[in-house]
């Protein structure tokens, strides 16, 4: 299933198109982007609890990250359990008590040589991100 | 307007409802099996009384406890399409339109509404003799052939396969607007909601849950995509890791690539009515694509 986070708004800022919504999630900064008529509509204000959804291909794996990045969210976790398919793989990471999964190629599985155990970022850009009030 | 507010009692089931219906608008009562929904309609219709409450129909008292009254379902103007067809099996397609018709320009109104659903040439065709499709739309002819103030349909395409009923359902709405009638239908069916009805009244258990537009009721506010199209699930192709669902809404097909794990967790089989979300800035447009195509 998509990744989904709990999380509550601490801040909205609302450009002519857009709206950022700022969130926490576990003491962890999270940023989404989305339209601001859909922020208008699901009557979004800080302190809403919050559901944050990644589909598990649009999560990136970093292993030793360092250096810069556009992503604005990046989340360090263990490495749980490797499932491998005939081209893809899923990753299952855990970070602070949540588990979560990126689907990646098997051709990155092997270069990055990701195994059980191993320390990983697992990074999305604010604009890949859903919200859900409900679900 | 017509307004509802009644309450029945039979086994352990209560219906307890009360909702108005929009006028000259296409309302669909919609709701899971054991909801309440035909027995409301058929409250409406007259042909099932309720233990108490008022149905009013502009103006007009159809049912009212307290004062004892409960017009005859004929006396009601109302026209009625069942989801088997009722039609009469030993009249002609031209007999079973104007049954009930009348007055000397009887013969050219049932021309013209067999025309208005393109079975010209099928007027000395008996029910028999056609599919699902050609009985349904002989049905609803006959239904508002009479000018009826309220059209009933009680899950009108249910019988039908799913490329018939898709067919129908624009037809259905084209017919039922150019009659200008205040519609309520029967429906479990989203994507037929989202097809014919500009109200929705859910039902839940015996109660009204929710009343509103499709896309007030369906869509929008729980999710933050600002694409939303309801279909239904035609196929599905799962790997360990992945699965392709592919979903059909109107004449239109997507296939959508989805986390296979997802398929057990909403228990997503073929048939069901689902709601493809997508973020607006996921999406890639073309004004003109091949020979002529925009997409």
């Amino acid at each position: 299933m998509a990744n989904r986070l709990c999380g509550t708004i601490v801040n909205i800022t609302q450009g002519q198109i857009h709206a950022h919504i700022q969130i926490v999630w576990k003491d962890t900064p999270l940023s989404i982007i989305i339209t601001r008529a859909s922020c208008e509509d699901m009557h979004l204000s800080a302190g809403d609890t919050i559901f944050v959804i990644a589909k598990g291909t649009d999560i990136l794996l970093a292993k030793s990250f360092s250096g810069m990045l556009s992503a604005r969210n990046r989340v360090k976790g263990v490495i749980k359990q490797i499932i491998q398919g005939d081209i893809l793989s899923k990753i299952f990471v855990e970070s602070h008590g949540d588990m979560l999964h990126a689907i990646i190629t098997n051709t990155s599985l092997h270069e990055m040589n990701l195994q059980e155990g191993d320390e990983v970022t697992a990074i999305v850009k604010s604009t890949e991100l859903i919200l859900s009030k409900e679900i | 307007m017509l307004n509802i507010c009644v309450k029945k009692t039979w086994n352990e089931f209560r219906l307890d409802v009360s909702f108005e219906i929009p006028h000259k608008k296409i309302t669909a009562l919609f709701g899971p099996s054991g909801s309440g929904k035909t027995t409301a309609l058929r409250i409406i219709s007259g042909l099932e009384m309720a233990d108490d409450g008022i149905v009013t129909c502009e103006e007009e008292i159809w049912f009212h406890k307290m004062k004892r009254i409960n017009m005859p379902p004929q006396q009601r103007s109302i026209g009625f399409l069942f989801q088997d067809y009722a039609l009469f099996p030993h009249m002609t397609v031209e007999r079973n339109v104007a049954y009930g018709i009348k007055g000397k320009e009887r013969l050219q109104e049932v021309k013209e509404l067999i025309l208005l659903v393109g079975l010209s040439g099928y007027e000395q065709y008996y029910p028999s003799q056609l599919s699902g499709g050609q009985k349904q739309r002989i049905a609803l002819i006959r239904a508002l052939a009479r000018k009826p103030h309220l059209l009933l349909l009680d899950e009108p395409l249910s019988a039908l396969d799913m490329e018939a009923r898709l067919r129908l359902q624009e037809d259905l709405k084209q017919i039922i607007q150019q009659f200008h009638i205040t519609t309520v239908f029967v429906t479990h069916d989203i994507t037929e909601v989202y097809k014919l009805a500009d109200y929705v009244v859910v039902l839940d258990a015996g109660n009204v849950v929710k009343q509103g537009t499709p896309e007030e009721i369906f869509m929008g506010k729980r999710l933050s995509t600002r694409i939303q199209i309801v279909g239904k699930v035609v196929d599905i192709e799962s790997d360990s890791i992945m699965a392709a669902v592919t979903v059909m809404h109107e004449d239109q097909y997507f296939k959508t690539l989805i986390d296979s794990e997802e398929i057990q967790r909403l228990n997503l089989t073929v048939g069901d009515d689902v709601v493809v979300g997508a973020k607006a800035s996921d999406v890639i447009l073309f004004k003109e694509y091949g020979s002529g195509i925009r997409s």
